[in-house]
């Protein structure tokens, strides 16, 4: 087709790099942050030296265990939490298949992972960035987002509606496309303790555009998240006080 | 025309994060033929750093991105993908010559648009051939999905063209070269060594949001490019459940065969030995 040119662009090349930071997830307005596919210009990319052990973080904790989808183990989900000098915890997930394709019904599936559902960030501030293990086959972080229903449809996505408790990650990895693992997808918070949950993670491959080749195909399981908030002591204490006004006044009221 | 472009080219930055990179990568001719790419740039043994680029034609795609169509002149840095992965090379390929072919046709229906470029490489003076697809633009098919994208024309009446491959982001929504080989095989099927082909293989798809592949390249040791029916082949595997179909389409190749004057030229040499022989006859006559 005839596409439209411009000769004259404006444009400052993709070298006006900002990332190598931690970028914060948007609570209102466009939710979602897009990475690109040039790690050099990707803002939700951490830099191709980046890993915890050399930021000043240590390893709390770690679980790996099988991804199974339709009760047939496809892969390997790395769940890894690391403290910051600060006290803070960074929540690394990675993915990684080995099975290309399953049979479901006497048809064979391709698997794929789409988005990654991570659960437990309410009341908790959240950026989020990744960085490349080094294997070579990492898969980007293709964007991410603060929602519940903003999960990869085909063939457009729905709209992001905000969820305080719920970080979309999404991504495209595919033994058969030759991109057979994610990079780590990591979550800074400040968050202090972790616990671990049922249901802390959903993975969720998209339905093709018929439905049915591949039909959706989802999975939900364990993995580490921040320690639900409880009130601080000086909540608490301005409870106390509250109380004690109220019997203040009440008291008077009677006088 | 040509100086129009010059005038309105903009030099676009290039990446701030050095030692990134691959090289150009001679093919194999015998096993193993498929030299794979990584996702990693810091790994990926093809790709180059682009330093600075000269931009002559860009376009804005329906995300509001402006992507660039056509560089009249692209700097690179060349690492080694060995820690401490040092910088063993620098180059300007400065544009020769390109085509931009639109509506390239798939199981009869228009599916992209394809831009061939050739460039000459400041580092060893080689020619460099350039391949870039940019697919599901409005008004074509928007399902489409290329697997392999194919070079044709290294090898002229038994002489072997050497192919040295390798890619860099013109746009950073790029999708890179996945990998290469002297074979006309594509994805999902065996490769068998061809001298006269190169397969690229990616996965560019709009649906998959990777609508343009990055720029693709070969180096060779041929002297000359000239025009050729089929030059460029493109290939969809069928492995999302499309037909299995493969295309051509005319572009440049390389050649050993200096370029023959065109009729023009010889015009314009008739008329000036004419004219020598008016000046001479006048300064005779007098």
């Amino acid at each position: 087709m005839k596409i439209k040119t411009i000769a004259l662009s404006l444009m400052l090349g993709f070298g006006a790099h900002t990332a190598q930071a931690f970028v914060a997830l948007p609570e209102s307005g466009e939710l979602r942050i897009v990475g690109v596919n040039n790690a050099a210009a990707d803002p939700l990319f951490l830099g191709f030296e980046w890993m915890p052990a050399t930021q000043g973080y240590t390893r709390a904790a770690r679980r790996i265990s099988s991804v199974i989808y339709d009760g047939t183990d496809v892969g390997t989900f790395y769940d890894y939490v690391y403290r910051g000098a600060d006290n803070t915890l960074l929540f690394a997930s990675r993915f990684e298949l080995d099975i290309g394709e399953i049979e479901i019904g006497g048809a064979e599936y391709d698997v794929e992972i789409n988005d990654i559902l991570r659960r437990g960030y309410a009341n908790y501030d959240v950026s989020v960035g990744w960085y490349d293990s080094g294997t070579g086959t990492d898969f980007r972080l293709q964007s991410v987002a603060h929602t519940s229903n903003g999960v990869r449809t085909r063939p457009t996505n729905p709209v992001d509606v905000f969820d305080d408790n719920v970080v979309d990650f999404r991504t495209d990895i595919s033994v058969e496309e030759g991109n057979a693992t994610t990079g780590w997808y990591v979550l800074k918070t400040n968050a202090t303790e972790f616990q671990y949950l049922v249901d802390a993670v959903t993975i969720r491959q998209a339905p093709s555009i018929d439905g049915v080749s591949p039909p959706l195909r989802a999975a939900t399981f364990e993995g580490f998240a921040p320690v639900t908030a409880v009130p601080e002591p000086e909540t608490w204490g301005m409870l106390l006080a509250g109380l004690g006004l109220i019997g203040f006044a009440a008291r008077r009221a009677r006088g | 025309m040509k100086l129009l472009h010059i005038a309105a080219a903009t030099v676009m930055a290039g990446t701030s994060i050095s030692a990134v990179a691959g090289d150009f990568v001679e093919l194999n001719q015998a096993f193993p033929l498929r030299l794979t790419g990584a996702n990693n740039q810091v790994i990926d043994r093809y790709f180059l750093d682009e330093t600075g680029m000269t931009i002559s034609e860009s376009f804005t795609d329906r995300d509001s991105r402006v992507i660039p169509l056509v560089a009249t002149s692209i700097k690179y840095d060349a690492y080694s993908t060995v820690s401490p992965r040092p910088l063993i090379g620098s180059g300007t390929l400065t544009l020769l010559d390109y085509r931009h072919t639109e509506d390239v046709m798939l199981a009869g229906q228009a599916i992209g648009d394809v831009y061939d470029f050739v460039f000459r490489d400041s580092r060893d003076n080689k020619l460099v051939f350039g391949t870039r697809v940019l697919l599901g633009l409005p008004g074509q098919q928007q399902n489409a999905e290329l697997n392999n994208v194919f070079r044709y024309g290294f090898d002229e009446g038994g002489t072997t063209f050497a192919a040295a491959a390798a890619w860099l982001f013109m746009s950073p929504y790029d999708l890179r070269l996945y990998s290469a080989a002297r074979s006309d095989r594509g994805l999902l099927q065996t490769d068998v060594f061809d001298p006269d082909a190169v397969s690229f293989q990616s996965d560019i798809n709009l649906s998959e949001g990777n609508p343009y592949s990055g720029l693709y390249l070969l180096k060779t040791d041929a002297m000359y490019y000239t025009m050729a029916d089929k030059a460029i082949g493109y290939f969809q595997a069928g492995e999302e459940d499309q037909p299995v179909v493969k295309a051509f389409t005319g572009g440049f190749v390389p050649t050993n065969m200096a370029p023959v004057p065109e009729p023009t030229t010889y015009l314009m040499f008739l008329a000036g030995l004419g004219m020598l022989g008016l000046v001479a006859r006048r300064r005779i006559a007098s």
